[in-house]
């Protein structure tokens, strides 16, 4: 009985020291106080764009990429995806017009596509149209699996973020037309940062595993690769010190990417040696469509001030 | 605060942590995928990767297969790329012959300059095919495209290499890259 007893006071007085109202109070001031909307103005406008300027880019190589006669045909595509995946074909059996003229069907899904990117970028119906995107990119995601490469599973991934996140609330038709406005809490871009984080240290993690990161023997490979060359670089073989010190910094941005880019001292240098890097990219290696997305992740989640009433830009 | 909201920001907070840790296991269980690398790994690699790999293991079925589902309609995917080593070029070439004998090298012919760009996942696509009858059918797919892009073809050759660079030092030395011949499809238009 007093055994009981003691226990029974014991939990009580436990129960009664921790304050979880006070904690659940921190936790709410943490994640869930309202922030400035400007950052994910950016982000969609910036998403769009570059979602626009790769398809549109693509338009010619519709059939070779997507085509059920391309060059990987869709049969050969549908048997090495999942039965889940979202894919072309399934949208035509869907409707029920699987003996459609193909080049009208697949011309109605893009110009769709465009039309529904274009909705986003002025922020018109945006919720509706970051759906839609997000239901077309990933049906171009399927079909394409042969040729898909990171951007285009960014461009994915900001379009679930548009669809998740009050994006609209300013630089938007969105804004005009409607009163109510969904707040901006801290936790989205929170999120956007982490997943960022997870991004570089998985990067930086995965490199650092091999030896030719070590040695620049990777940067060499890359910049030399026969589809990635935009430049003659043999040039670069005669500076072994400069490929090795490239290869380390890339791996020591990646890598200590989170420990570096929280803290507001080392932040500014830190967004700028990834822009710096993801535009290296850009410009050796023809991927710019990944790079400019990342690029407009990365200034989204640290190049603006959030804070609210603060309206000035670091970056 | 009213209780709506506080189950609300109960619900968003749980989403979110989901969805990261989605982000996260998805990251852990691609490492696997260096499995093949292995060997020309340093040891403390393989003793990372194998850390990982039990971690992935320890990972429920379930929770795999609703990581794999939610990846698929988000976008979510394994950041390790370039990793551990950059490969060397996997390339498809393309020998067309026409009737009168004049030749043109090339590979799968694309219109735009973004189309080109996409071919290393298309040649890493076509080099990570283990069944040999899907491959056969995949080359028999890019035979039947250029063919009808190029009606003048008559005979037609495919070959898969491997595009291989020479280390800096080596390089230096003079010893330059070349292709490794890994397969040859050749294709004579069907005339009934």
């Amino acid at each position: 009985m007093a055994t009981s007893n003691f226990l029974s006071n014991t939990r009580s007085m436990n129960l009664k020291n921790i304050d979880l109202n006070g904690y659940i109070n921190r936790l709410d001031t943490a994640f869930f106080k309202e922030t400035n909307t400007r950052h994910w103005a950016f982000f969609r406008i910036g998403t769009a764009l570059v979602a626009l300027s790769l398809m549109l880019s693509l338009k010619a190589d519709l059939l070779d990429l997507y085509g059920k006669y391309g060059y990987i045909q869709g049969d050969l595509i549908d048997i090495s995806l999942p039965d889940y995946q979202l894919r072309l074909s399934y949208l035509m059996h869907w409707l029920g017009i699987a003996d459609v003229n193909e080049v009208a069907f697949l011309n109605s899904v893009y110009w769709t596509y465009i039309g529904v990117l274009v909705c986003l970028l002025f922020g018109f119906l945006t919720r509706f149209a970051a759906a839609a995107g997000l239901f077309l990119q990933l049906l171009f995601l399927g079909s394409g699996i042969a040729y898909n490469y990171g951007g285009d599973w960014f461009i994915a991934n900001s379009l679930f973020y548009c669809l998740l996140f009050p994006v609209s609330n300013t630089l938007s038709i969105d804004s005009l037309i409607f009163r109510r406005k969904a707040p901006v809490f801290r936790i989205y871009t929170l999120v956007l940062q982490i997943h960022l984080c997870f991004v570089y240290l998985f990067a930086g993690f995965s490199k650092s595993l091999g030896t030719t990161w070590w040695n620049g023997e990777a940067i060499w490979r890359s910049v030399m690769a026969l589809d990635f060359r935009m430049f003659d670089v043999t040039f670069l073989a005669n500076y072994p010190a400069l490929l090795t010190a490239l290869g380390i910094s890339v791996l020591i941005l990646e890598f200590f990417y989170p420990l570096f880019i929280f803290p507001k001292r080392t932040r500014r240098f830190w967004l700028l040696a990834t822009v710096g890097m993801h535009i290296g990219i850009a410009v050796f290696m023809k991927l710019w469509f990944f790079a400019a997305i990342l690029i407009v992740w990365n200034i989204t989640a640290w190049g603006f001030q959030t804070e609210k009433n603060v309206v000035k830009a670091t970056v | 605060m009213k209780k709506r909201t506080k189950l609300l920001r109960l619900a968003v907070l749980l989403g979110c942590a989901f969805h990261l840790m989605s982000i996260f296991l998805t990251n852990i269980i691609a490492l696997n995928a260096f499995e093949a690398a292995k060997n020309g790994l340093p040891p403390r690699s393989v003793k990372l990767l194998d850390a990982a790999e039990k971690v992935s293991q320890s990972i429920p079925q379930c929770i795999q297969t609703t990581i794999g589902f939610y990846d698929t309609y988000t976008g979510i995917t394994g950041y390790s790329f370039f990793s551990p080593d950059p490969p060397f070029p996997y390339q498809i070439v393309v020998e067309r012959t026409d009737a009168n004998g004049g030749q043109a090298v090339n590979t799968m012919a694309f219109n735009t300059q973004e189309g080109y760009n996409r071919l290393t996942a298309a040649s890493n696509f076509i080099r990570d095919i283990k069944n040999d009858t899907l491959k056969d059918l995949v080359m028999r797919s890019v035979a039947a495209r250029t063919y009808e892009k190029f009606p003048e073809t008559n005979q037609l050759r495919i070959i898969t290499a491997y595009y291989i660079l020479p280390p800096p030092k080596d390089f230096r030395d003079g010893n330059k890259q070349f292709f490794e011949q890994h397969a040859l499809y050749e294709f004579e238009k069907y005339r009934p």
